[in-house]
């Protein structure tokens, strides 16, 4: 498989600053060395509890935010035997020049909030195009009109403010705007946790459409497992900034390992009957990412929690199939869940 | 079994400047003890209205225009619209409470945790806290300035009878003579007991000494229904009270629900989205669109074997964990409530659309027993 990113333990802290001189006294660690590879043409599944830095990641891969260490590994198209770019701290404006920027893209988890309301929708979509600046006016009407053929949007949306539309017509300018610029790899941050699920249907049947269309990497970002499971081939879960397992979608239902894993599947309610199965509820909440436990980071809500755990923290490691986990007891855990909920996933 | 609530041709109009949006078109369901009822639907289709309708809190542009809601408990039944706003505001909180959306902005920012908690205790159990209160104080334990005790017991004693005389809330406002402070103290050892048996950790410092903003969302949620369960109401009316929260602090609180249904509560309505919470929560199913109920059942009978179109496609809709190929959609968007299709509202998206359903409203008919559906396919069998 050929790589089209690959993050190298990037790191994101968030300042917080304190007292009369407004100095650093602390730091947010919303993303704390994390290791990724998202593989060309695949729909890689970010999932976790919110405030586990999942947009913090994903804004980060599409330079809204600079890291605060780590590389960011950018293969760009044709050429994925040679060396990647480094665009972790790579200025703006060379980005544009370079061609990366264009390439990068991003749609918003609200898209209420993501458009400006003053703008009329065919300046939305035409808004990235204006920004690479090699269009004539007539190209770019044209380019829009395709756009919104593409989201299923027609001629007679062009002229209206983005509060006519409903959530899901929205959303579906959102996407229109980020393939405006034909870009390799979107990153989708929860596009449809505001939708209903009728509507969500649309939307996520559109997203497989036009990956298949072009060849597009996505990167879904959301904290509903069913989704992650309709749309990504491998998914990623998170945890307090850390990654903690990467496995193949089939392999993350059917053989989880990390105990963070288990807590999740079974924490979705499953819409369909006579699923029972036992389920494993954690105690307590996230703790602080300012302040996040030493050893692994789950060990404080872990049921299968040794002393090992408390003081050393566990690496990623691969234990097959390109299942990466990271947990010190990853060849017991199926064990002892069975033992303790029962084998029933 | 009996019903706890019936509702009976409930209409909810909300008059805004666009026009009269028909949010409730007659509605009629009825509740059973000691049962949870999902009521399910996409956004916009009246499902927190019809809750809202039965409390009596719809807001000012909304108006209850027809209709009876009527609550059987203890052998009585009333008419929660006919009601008083007076008796109302006792029932609410007491009989039938509500958890609302976000904890956000229900809790009160500037109210400790302790001070919201023990308020529904100070509005509905004061009599009952107060004879408590007395008890202490004619006990031989409590020692206090005597001239004080002796008015503390007289005051006591007038509360206990009633605890709204206006004599009562005048002293308490004068310095020197307040005297609630023991009652307050009351309540919140009984909201200190009932945080406990909701799991929050350390609920005595939480009390006391915590305010909304030092809590997390999940533990918010938990003093949102803490608040609503203080006077073990006979219905408990959920309004998407999980769905803001991340996965495994919902299953946290779902799992709560359960077990209170098993000891305190009878029967809850739960309002929500998420068809996979009414599958492992609910035993009755409702699902409403545009305003009205298309189809009520068990919950079995829903998910295996729905009848109403729209609740065919509504499950279809939803990516499950055996998910193969393409998720079916609905087409189309929800209708304008302010002009609404005319006879089936649901029939400019169903697939098994006739000509009737764009002319008349389909009738409510009892296909299987306790299975409900309006919808023409069904009416001329």
């Amino acid at each position: 498989m050929e790589k089209l990113l690959e993050l190298k333990k990037l790191k994101k802290y968030y300042p917080i600053l304190g007292g009369v001189l407004r100095r650093q006294i602390n730091s947010v660690k919303a993303l704390d060395g994390i290791d990724l590879t998202i593989n060309r043409g695949e729909c890689l599944g970010l999932v976790g509890e919110s405030g586990c830095g999942k947009t913090t990641t994903g804004k980060a891969i599409i330079k809204l935010h600079d890291p605060t260490e780590g590389n960011i590994l950018y293969y760009k198209d044709g050429n994925g035997d040679k060396k990647g770019v480094d665009i972790a701290y790579m200025k703006r404006r060379a980005l544009k020049k370079k061609g990366i920027r264009s390439k990068l893209q991003m749609v918003f988890q609200d898209p209420t909030t993501s458009m400006n309301p003053r703008m009329l929708v065919k300046n939305v979509i035409a808004e990235p195009l204006k920004e690479l600046g090699n269009m004539g006016s007539k190209m770019l009407q044209d380019r829009v009109l395709e756009l919104l053929g593409l989201v299923g949007l027609t001629r007679d949306h062009l002229l209206r403010y983005p509060h006519e539309f409903s959530g899901g017509q929205r959303q579906r300018i959102a996407v229109a705007r980020a393939i405006a610029t034909n870009p390799e790899f979107i990153v989708m941050d929860e596009p449809t946790s505001a939708l209903d699920v009728s509507v969500q249907a649309q939307i996520l049947n559109l997203l497989v459409e036009l990956q298949e269309k072009y060849n597009l990497t996505y990167l879904f970002v959301t904290h509903h497992l069913l989704v992650v499971k309709y749309i990504s081939q491998r998914i990623a879960v998170m945890y307090l900034g850390k990654i903690v397992e990467v496995s193949e979608t089939k392999e993350f239902f059917n053989k989880p390992i990390h105990p963070y894993t288990h807590a999740l599947l079974s924490g979705i309610p499953i819409p369909e009957i006579g699923m029972k199965r036992k389920r494993m509820i954690l105690t307590g909440d996230v703790p602080s990412p300012i302040s996040p436990p030493d050893g692994c980071r789950f060990h404080n809500r872990c049921p299968f929690v040794e002393e090992r755990c408390r003081i050393e923290e566990p690496l990623p490691e691969d234990i097959g199939n390109h299942h990466l986990v990271a947990c010190h007891r990853k060849y017991e855990v199926e064990k002892l869940f069975g033992d303790t909920y029962g084998n029933s996933h | 079994m009996t019903a706890i609530l019936e509702i009976k041709d409930l209409v909810t109009n909300f008059y805004t400047y666009e026009g009269v949006v028909k949010a409730l078109n007659k509605i009629s369901l009825d509740i059973e003890k000691g049962v949870t009822f999902g009521l399910v639907g996409e956004s916009g289709c009246g499902k927190s209205v019809a809750v809202r309708s039965i409390m009596r809190i719809i807001q000012a542009p909304g108006v209850v225009e027809s209709g009876q809601v009527i609550f059987h408990s203890n052998g009585d039944s009333t008419d929660l619209l006919k009601l008083s706003e007076e008796s109302m505001r006792d029932l609410r909180g007491n009989q039938i409470s509500m958890i609302f959306q976000e904890p956000n902005s229900a809790l009160n920012p500037i109210l400790s945790i302790g001070e919201q908690v023990s308020e529904s205790f100070l509005f509905h159990q004061k009599k009952d806290m107060c004879a408590k209160v007395l008890a202490n104080l004619n006990s031989s334990g409590c020692k206090t300035f005597v001239p004080w005790k002796h008015y503390l017991r007289f005051i006591y004693q007038m509360a206990a009878k009633n605890d709204r005389a206006f004599i009562l809330k005048l002293l308490s406002r004068i310095p020197f003579f307040k005297w609630d402070r023991r009652a307050k103290k009351e309540a919140l050892n009984r909201s200190i007991d009932i945080m406990e048996k909701l799991h929050v950790p350390d609920a005595e410092n939480v009390a006391r000494n915590s305010y909304p903003h030092n809590l997390s969302g999940g533990l918010k949620q938990r003093i949102v229904i803490a608040i609503a369960l203080a006077c073990n109401p006979e219905l408990l009316i959920s309004d998407e009270a999980t769905s803001n929260l991340d996965v495994t602090i919902q299953a946290q609180i779902l799992e709560l629900f359960k077990e209170l249904k098993k000891e305190i509560i009878s029967s809850i309505i739960l309002i929500t989205h998420d068809l996979g919470i009414v599958a492992e929560t609910c035993e009755r199913v409702g699902v409403m669109y545009a305003g009205n109920l298309c189809e009520v059942a068990d919950v079995e009978m829903i998910f295996n074997n729905p009848k109403h179109p729209y609740t065919k496609v509504l499950l279809d809709s939803v990516p499950k964990i055996s998910q193969e190929g393409k998720l079916l959609s609905i087409e189309g968007n929800v209708p304008n409530l302010v002009t609404p299709p005319p006879g089936c509202r649901f029939h400019p998206r169903c697939r098994d659309a006739m000509d009737i359903c764009s002319r008349e409203l389909p009738a409510t008919i009892e296909i299987e027993k306790g299975h409900l559906v309006a919808c023409h396919l069904y009416l001329n069998k």
